[in-house]
């Protein structure tokens, strides 16, 4: 009879521990913050929209990702850096901006020019579809499998020392079943960024950036007459130069830069724009993350942007999304095809 | 006097030149310019930007319903990667679309989308281009000029002689499910976002499920969650317009940590199995004795 007893006490025991965890199971999951990347970024597990964290690759390596040889790592953002990752097609027949060979699906491998160990983010239908590190001499190259044949759209920007962006640079490629096409010599245009943002006329503005080891970077001013500088870019990527605003109208300034490097020319960069006036007032702190677009406010313009946007297509929005609307996109207290036009200029994916 | 005037009529002259090679134009084609009673065929919008980069599009497209049935579209070449209005007939039975091309497209032979008709009567008319808004790639929305060109379609009495053979066996590109809470959307629940394309044929519709036991329906993005404890795996398929299909998997982070928390309730079972076990045994040597 006490022997019943006893395991009958024990049952209830092992019946009372299970409850109590499923029940901090359930007070788990209500705590939990689905959002995105950064969130859990860098405990080693890999959760949603994460492809690896830390040294759990989720079993990927090189040769998975497409590559032939070398050694997959993971970027502190958990996605896959494929910088030590080598890729020798079957056979090579491009020269130019670009060639083919027979493969199996059809692939793109897209290589150039960035800054020195910055990370390179490559849209495909402007969804990030890739991300990689520039080696030390700036160059780049990652491969894109499991294509389809047809048309892309590939973007692609790179992010400097100081997490500045570049601005997208788009183009088309026509793709085909079988076929490696090769991208190359693409070269990123450089950052640009100032030491103010209003500057006293005939005091010095400094202009820097960075962009590829020893380009040539052309500053292009447009005040009243366009004004044209050149700077040396040097070994880290790094450029700077000093500009004289005496020769500048009063008012407002924009510069922006394009790298030269053997004959070949980056795209242009993204504006920086300043005041000359009566009084120097420094850029204490480089914004890193552009409010336009940014609905989110999570320093990417992409799909989750566009989807709340696009929730109030051609409605009535409701106060609170005026604000909203009025701080990232045109403040016209609606959305139409023109807050969707800015989405579309400053998407990063 | 008559010198002043043809100065006039030469900046004139000019001016009109300038703006002509500075819009873009729209153009609307097809192979096929004569029909029969019953022929399925297809019209592709094309746009030349003259130079100019565009990143947002919307117009309406007015055809002769009185002989003309609209089909459906295909994106599977088009230069917009994104739909804000996939193409849809409205009711005055015209055809609007409107999409953005992140980064801006440039181009002298741009595909924005291809229509299928079916003819239905015989019979005469243009398919014209209206309400059109193409925007500049330059951060501010700006309009860009555009001219239009219509094309003449017409149907006979006679045989159907068009034969259109699709072939796609590929499947829609792949695709990374996004989960969002936003406090304008749907009041800050669960919302789960989608987007893809089919080189192909074309993207048809997307399904959804939640959870292995739930069976598919079709769903749009934004998807608003129906379980929000969020606890289930939600499959997304993206099916083309030939039936191709491609399904993702979005794992909920409670989804993904339920191994964890299995792994801990069985290790605790084990132990009080373990314990249960010696305990029995002990009781059992004691009673013996």
């Amino acid at each position: 009879m006490i022997s019943l007893f006893r395991h009958v006490l024990i049952l209830c025991l092992f019946a009372v521990t299970l409850v109590v965890v499923k029940y901090v199971d359930a007070q788990s999951f209500g705590t939990v913050n689905f959002d995105g990347r950064v969130q859990g970024c860098g405990d080693g597990v890999i959760d949603s929209g994460e492809e690896c964290d830390m040294g759990n690759l989720a079993g990927a390596s090189c040769q998975s990702r497409g590559f032939t040889s070398g050694t997959l790592a993971c970027t502190s953002t958990c996605l896959f850096n494929t910088l030590s990752c080598v890729y020798t097609p079957p056979s090579s027949n491009s020269g130019g901006g670009g060639g083919g060979s027979n493969v199996t699906g059809a692939q793109v491998v897209l290589s150039g020019r960035a800054y020195p160990r910055s990370e390179i983010t490559i849209l495909k239908d402007a969804q990030v579809v890739a991300t990689t590190i520039a080696d030390d001499q700036a160059h780049f190259q990652v491969l894109i499998k499991g294509l389809s044949s047809g048309k892309y759209f590939f973007s692609l920007y790179g992010e400097d020392i100081k997490g500045i962006r570049s601005s997208l640079l788009t183009f088309p490629i026509n793709v085909t079943k079988n076929i490696l096409t090769k991208i190359e010599n693409i070269f990123v245009a450089p950052t640009i960024t100032g030491d103010k943002i209003e500057v006293k006329k005939g005091s010095p503005i400094v202009l820097f950036g960075q962009s590829y080891p020893f380009s040539e970077v052309t500053i292009e001013v447009n005040s009243t007459q366009q004004y044209l500088v050149k700077s040396s870019v040097g070994q880290d990527g790094v450029y700077l130069k000093s500009i004289n605003t005496e020769v500048l109208e009063i008012g407002a300034n924009y510069a922006k830069a394009r790298s030269t490097a053997k004959q070949i020319i980056s795209s242009q960069s993204a504006v920086y724009a300043f005041t000359v006036g009566s009084k120097d007032v420094a850029a204490i702190e480089t914004k890193l993350c552009s409010d336009w677009a940014d609905v989110n406010v999570d320093c990417r313009v992409n799909l989750v942007d566009f989807s709340i946007v696009a929730f109030w297509y051609l409605r009535p929005l409701s106060p609170e999304f005026i604000l909203r609307e009025a701080k990232h996109l045109n403040g016209d207290a609606k959305i139409n095809l023109i807050d969707f036009s800015i989405m579309a200029f400053h998407w990063t994916g | 006097m008559r010198y002043l005037f043809f100065i006039f009529l030469v900046v004139a002259t000019f001016t009109n030149c300038l703006t002509e090679t500075l819009a873009a134009t729209v153009k609307v084609e097809s192979d096929f310019r004569n029909f029969h009673i019953g022929d399925s065929f297809s019209i592709d919008v094309i746009v030349d930007t003259e130079g100019e980069i565009l990143n947002a599009v919307e117009f309406d497209i007015m055809f002769p319903t009185e002989f003309l049935s609209y089909q459906d579209y295909d994106d599977g070449a088009s230069v917009l990667n994104i739909w804000i209005d996939t193409p849809t007939l409205n009711a005055q039975k015209q055809i609007h679309l409107a999409g953005i091309t992140p980064g801006g497209f440039v181009g002298d032979k741009e595909k924005l989308i291809t229509l299928n008709f079916k003819v239905i009567q015989t019979g005469q008319g243009n398919v014209d281009i209206t309400k059109a808004n193409f925007l500049l790639h330059d951060g501010l929305g700006t309009n860009a000029a555009v001219k239009m060109q219509n094309l003449h379609l017409a149907a006979t009495a006679g045989k159907s002689a068009i034969v259109v053979n699709t072939v796609d066996d590929e499947i829609p590109e792949s695709f990374k499910p996004e989960i969002l809470f936003d406090a304008d959307v749907f009041d800050g629940q669960a919302v789960l976002i989608f987007s893809t394309k089919d080189k192909g044929s074309g993207l048809d519709h997307f399904e959804v499920k939640e959870g292995i036991f739930d069976s598919y329906s079709q769903a749009v993005s934004p998807y608003l969650i129906k379980h929000q404890a969020l606890t289930r795996k939600i499959y997304i398929k993206a099916v083309d317009k030939n039936g191709n299909e491609r399904t993702e998997i979005f794992y909920p982070q409670t989804a993904q940590s339920w191994p964890k928390h299995v792994f801990t309730i069985m290790s605790i079972l084990m132990l009080c199995v373990l314990t249960y076990i010696l305990y029995y045994r002990r009781f059992r040597l004691w009673s013996q004795k």
